[in-house]
């Protein structure tokens, strides 16, 4: 017996004096694996965080204060009436295969874009954009303001990759070929991705080239085993800390909590189509009863999250305060009064990602305390997108959205989506918001459409999460916008 | 040998054909537009009918072409890069299970207070779920020892020491798992070795008692060794989608969960027949070496 013991000691000794890691990469753990790098078609936050930026780039961007800044177009320029949008292409921008970036690939880009994102079709007018010497060019009938904005924003993101790459017959692109300072040297699905130093990329504008020579993203569901990773030193950086791990980590010299801004909003999208909610005074009944720091709490702990019943983030110039709404300060008695009129079941929909399922716990508990019946349906992310398209087999669904630079790119407010917002007076105003052609414009638009919308309730947003990161303490310089990025941060090992 | 390769991959195909959603779901993002998913639908050809896409896939499989996942990667690299994984797991996670078992239960039978602890052991680990059990071997030898790493796997071509690293902990955990197995069957095995006629024979011709213990009463015990280890070999080489979620694994278990959430036919098809093909083949081997160890059965052919 004692023999055994001596040589298990012996054999873990042995492999704990092996070094740990190389000191030019940086390991990352992310909870989710993006299905795919094409992030002209999936919107992933894991996909933005390793390919937008990094590998690939966009015309324009968005900057902290909101503003456009030009990126792969060395200038934009929108007429007066919003009705024609120009972009110069930057010269000398080399593509990871050594072809240098034109005109061309750039509005073959960006029509590829348009072609799989049915919103920047629709504000684009179902056009496209032509080439004109050095510049790429598209006109429409109405204000292209807002393809401007979701040019530099939108979740589908706008990359501009070489045109042959689009030749192919698939749906997806399975050459991932960008102009950003890192490509990718090695991917293995369900394990990690490893993107390097890209040796030609010359900094344009706004300098990435500091950064570590080598990136790899660490795909780790788990978040107990991410949270001990980054303690042993494994990962220098993850995301999606778990709300009951923050006391615990931020008492741990070792390590930096980051925590950004909002980044995004639960929502209780109600089904205006068919059942309980088609009826405006049971949903405003709905918004009365419930608690939402219960709600929300559920979902978060103690920490990670705010009250807020605004659709838009409150760092967002799009925000309006929720004084305004009438229908977001509780008033139990009224909203049980008017809910209990309703004999059947109210079912609640969502699915197990992300703990929403504790959403429609707790609010499937709240509502049986005032002796409403409820039933709820918790199913596989996949499962869930496909029930949520029946409207006769839901009352209200419950998800996350991440946020969005354009009030109308919230995907509750539109009548092809889920929960099916047909209300007139509602479209009319988001149609308007499309056509705006500045954006002091749009923001008062959105101000009357937002205070219309808590009046009629088509969706109800308890409070607004923020993703809360952890990097090892001496790493410096990163970026925390919509996930986070090490272009230009450094370790001081 | 066929009709299993045949069935087994037209249930995996049926049922996540009959499951709700399909993989638009996972590639496109959640607010898709109608017109989007139709587009997808059509490139990936799931608007075809069940058999056509079936018959489709189980003829590019035999042709060798195994096409691609429905996020675009390459099954062939996919399943070529977790089939190590798993393989190394499997194999190790046995040899750790024989040098744990074999020598307690040894042990056991000889002294009677080393069988009530191994009783205790094995009952305890028979009933710990495996994440449980991972969990607190990462605890205890990654974050409070720091000798292990948390998670991930590193290819032997990396390195002997960085790989057995990296896969020590999985393994030992699928090792007690099955061990806890091992050990109930095979120390009933040899206790009643042990209390056999011959054994009593050996002990009056003035062997000692260590010498029946590993002569008389192993020997006839190893094809019962044998059978467990073969069962629990072909277990393992299907994956353990617990373990290696837990430990970040990117073996066949992790593959086969993510082809089933994202409900992709064709790469959980492949993966299935390969499995199915393994387990046969571990079988077969079984069935060869059964005879050599066994005299017995050398005899009744």
């Amino acid at each position: 017996m004692r023999k055994y013991i001596i040589l298990f000691l012996s054999f873990v000794f042995l492999f704990s004096c092996s070094s740990e890691n190389d000191d030019s990469a940086l390991d990352i753990a992310l909870a989710q694996e993006p299905p795919t790098l094409d992030v002209q078609v999936n919107s992933s936050i894991s996909g933005k965080m390793i390919a937008v930026g990094n590998i690939f780039e966009k015309p324009v961007d968005i900057d902290e204060d909101g503003e456009i800044v030009c990126r792969l177009a060395s200038s934009y320029s929108l007429s007066d009436d919003g009705r024609h949008l120009v972009f110069e292409a930057r010269q000398g921008v080399l593509f990871h295969d050594g072809s240098e970036m034109d005109a061309d690939d750039m509005a073959s880009s960006l029509n590829r874009w348009l072609d799989v994102y049915a919103a920047a079709d629709e504000a684009a007018g179902g056009n496209r954009f032509s080439v004109d010497g050095n510049t790429v060019y598209i006109d429409s009938d109405d204000s292209l303001l807002m393809l401007l904005m979701m040019i530099a924003s939108a979740p589908q993101s706008a990359v501009i990759m070489p045109k042959e790459v689009f030749e192919s017959d698939d749906y997806l692109i399975s050459e991932y070929i960008g102009t950003g300072p890192y490509l990718i040297s090695q991917w293995y699905p369900g394990d990690y991705i490893e993107i390097a130093r890209f040796e030609n990329y010359e900094p344009y504008g706004y300098d990435k080239s500091s950064g570590p020579d080598t990136l790899r993203y660490f795909f780790v569901p788990d978040g107990t085993t991410r949270r001990m990773g980054l303690e042993s030193g494994q990962y220098d950086a993850v995301d999606c800390i778990l709300s009951d791990d923050i006391p615990a980590l931020s008492e741990n010299d070792d390590i930096k909590l980051l925590q950004g801004d909002e980044s995004g909003t639960i929502a209780l999208v109600l089904n205006k189509r068919s059942g309980i909610f088609t009826d405006v005074e049971m949903r405003r009944a709905l918004s009365l009863l419930i608690d939402r720091n219960e709600l929300m709490s559920a979902c978060y702990g103690d920490y990670g999250y705010s009250i807020d019943s605004a659709y838009m983030e409150k760092e967002s110039p799009w925000y309006v305060s929720p004084e305004d709404d009438p229908y977001s300060i509780r008033d139990e008695q009224k909203g049980k009064e008017i809910l209990s009129s309703y004999e059947g079941p109210i079912r609640i929909l969502s699915s197990n990602t992300s703990n929403l399922d504790k959403i429609a716990i707790a609010l499937s508990s709240e509502l049986e305390k005032h002796g409403i019946k409820t039933e709820v349906i918790v199913l596989d992310w996949a499962s869930f997108i496909e029930k949520r398209r029946d409207a006769s087999s839901w009352d209200v669904f419950i998800s996350a959205y991440t946020k969005t630079a354009l009030a109308q790119m919230k995907s509750y407010l539109s009548d092809a989506n889920p929960g099916w917002l047909e209300d007139e007076k509602a479209l009319l105003m988001l149609d308007a918001l499309n056509k705006a052609e500045s954006l002091e414009e749009a923001y008062g638009l959105w101000n009357e459409t937002q205070r219309y919308l808590w009046d009629i309730v088509p969706a109800i947003v308890p409070g607004h999460y923020s993703t809360v990161y952890g990097i090892r303490s001496d790493l410096e310089g990163v970026i925390l916008r919509e996930g986070f990025y090490f272009w230009s941060s450094s370790l001081s090992r | 040998m066929i009709l299993t390769f045949l069935s087994v991959s037209f249930l995996v195909f049926s049922f996540l054909d009959m499951a709700e959603g399909d993989s638009s779901a996972y590639v496109l993002p959640e607010d898709a537009a109608e017109e989007e998913i139709a587009a997808y639908r059509e490139a990936q050809g799931l608007n075809r009918p069940f058999l056509e896409r079936y018959s489709g896939f189980m003829l590019s499989f035999m042709k060798g072409e195994w096409g691609i996942s429905a996020a675009g990667h390459d099954i062939k690299s996919m399943i070529a890069h977790s089939v190590p994984v798993t393989i190394s797991i499997a194999f190790s996670s046995i040899f750790l299970a024989l040098l744990i078992s074999v020598p307690l239960s040894i042990a056991a039978v000889r002294r009677k207070w080393i069988g009530c602890g191994v009783s205790v052991l094995s009952t305890v680990l028979m009933i710990m779920p495996s994440f449980l059990l991972s969990m607190v071997l990462v605890l205890l030898f990654s974050v409070y020892f720091r000798v292990f790493p948390v998670a991930g796997y590193v290819p032997l071509s990396r390195g002997f020491i960085l790989h057995v690293r990296s896969i020590f902990l999985p393994s030992l955990t699928l090792a007690l798992l099955h061990s806890s197995l091992f050990m109930r069957v095979f120390r009933k095995a040899l206790a009643a070795g042990a209390e056999s006629q011959y054994s009593l024979f050996a002990l009056s011709t003035g062997m000692s008692e260590k010498e029946i213990a590993v002569k008389s009463a192993l020997r006839p015990s190893l094809p019962l060794l044998a059978s467990l280890v073969s069962q629990s070999l072909s277990f393992a080489l299907g994956g353990s989608a617990a373990v290696e979620t837990v430990f970040s694994l990117p073996g066949i278990g992790a593959l086969m969960v993510d082809a089933a959430l994202s409900r992709d036919a064709q790469l959980a098809g492949t993966v299935m027949i390969l499995v199915a093909v393994s387990v046969a083949f571990v079988f077969f081997l079984f069935e060869g070496i059964l005879p050599m160890i066994d005299p017995r059965v050398r005899r009744h052919r």
